[in-house]
């Protein structure tokens, strides 16, 4: 059974925003809008944080893209009442948005903020609702949300794999925001499969992983500037 | 996941689906009208039409397919009868619409299905469907809740997940 994780090689992220883009197309996220955002009610499964170095003329900026971190030992899971967020026996760590019931209390637990709550029900400015994905649930008011590692693309692949007999090939998975990306600083992939693209680059040395000292495991490796 | 957890979680199941076959159960029972009276076993059984010759797509795609007008009239048109009923087909025809047929059973928009998937497993369309291939009307016989489901893919071995079925 493939484990997925997925790697950012910071070195090559230049803050474009495709794959924050690319996501809101991919999985129907609704657009806060310039007031809710204001309020911290803004939607992004996947965000750019900025940090700027230096002072001005001499300006270094850094970007990091955060995303659900899909822990192995993730703090969202044991404190949702409902479990309507588990982890995957494939190492997703899954919310069901339709046993959700918006205590909000995975949100409040996660160290990484990337769980968002529907405080309304969706809008899109037209004519942005005529390009819902069928294949993503429209999430309603009242529940959270959050990364899902495009699922429904690992659940195409995993199909055609099945028909035709044969284990998901490496590559054959990209989420919207690897996809997008123009520099191919996200990477994808099985994390048990030794031989795969975001295997050997999660063994480089400059690898390392969101607030590691907190134990939860994440599947999402980042990598520092650097040669290997 | 601890014992305790996983008894509760199927505690949980267990309630939601009896809401669920409670609220199917009241839906079930009477027949829909259709804007044709059209008769699956005067197709099926009496002109032995295979299935997939209307519903064509459901050894290949998620969705089993409602046939076009066009592929009504294939047939029909070289049978002008007296039936009023079949006769009716040619007025959406003439006007180019679809014949706006009442779907029998929806799964929310929260659920995944494909068809290809369960036919290969080898399940026979009447266990979701019932007898409707013999029957004359549109009658909810078999139900589609939660419940239902996750007892057959126990008792098929098939993945209980969340995620295999919900999006």
């Amino acid at each position: 059974m493939p484990q997925w994780g997925m790697v950012i090689d910071l070195d090559r992220c230049t803050g474009c925003n495709a794959c924050v883009a690319a996501c809101h197309a991919e999985n129907n996220l609704p657009i806060a809008g310039e007031e809710e955002a204001a309020k911290g009610r803004s939607f992004h499964w996947i965000r750019i944080e900025r940090y700027i170095e230096g002072e001005y003329p001499n300006l270094k900026t850094r970007f990091i893209p955060v995303l659900c971190q899909h822990c192995d030992e993730a703090p969202c899971e044991p404190v949702c009442p409902v479990f309507a967020t588990y982890h995957s026996p494939q190492g997703l760590n899954v919310q069901v948005y339709n046993r959700c019931i918006g205590t909000r209390f995975c949100a409040n637990a996660c160290p990484y903020t990337v769980r968002h709550f529907n405080w309304f029900d969706p809008r899109w400015p037209e004519p942005l609702e005529r390009q819902l994905n069928p294949e993503v649930s429209v999430r309603t008011k009242g529940m959270i949300e959050k990364c899902t590692f495009c699922i429904q693309r690992i659940r195409k692949a995993a199909d055609l794999a099945k028909d035709e007999e044969r284990p998901v090939g490496d590559g054959e998975v990209q989420p919207a925001c690897a996809q997008s990306c123009p520099t191919d600083a996200i990477v994808f992939g099985d994390l048990s499969d030794p031989g795969s693209r975001v295997s050997k680059l999660a063994s480089q040395r400059r690898a390392f992983r969101l607030q590691e000292d907190l134990g939860t495991q994440p599947r999402v490796i980042y990598l520092k500037e650097g040669s290997e | 996941m601890t014992r305790a957890r996983r008894h509760l979680m199927y505690g949980w199941m267990t309630a939601l689906a009896t809401l669920g076959s409670v609220a199917v159960w009241h839906s079930r029972g009477k027949p829909l009208e259709q804007p044709i009276a059209f008769s699956h076993r005067v197709h099926v059984v009496q002109n032995k039409i295979d299935c997939a010759y209307c519903h064509e797509h459901f050894r290949r795609y998620a969705v089993a397919g409602t046939p076009s007008v066009e592929l009504c009239v294939t047939c029909h048109s070289g049978l002008r009868t007296s039936n009023s009923e079949a006769k009716k087909l040619f007025t959406f025809w003439e006007k180019r619409h679809e014949i706006p047929w009442v779907r029998l059973h929806q799964l929310p928009d929260h659920v995944v299905f494909t068809h290809k998937r369960h036919v290969r497993a080898g399940i026979a369309c009447e266990t979701c469907h019932g007898t409707i291939g013999q029957s004359d009307s549109f009658v909810r016989e078999v139900d589609h809740s939660m419940g239902k489901c996750v007892d057959c893919h126990e008792q098929r071995g098939a993945s209980i997940e969340c995620w295999t079925c919900h999006k």
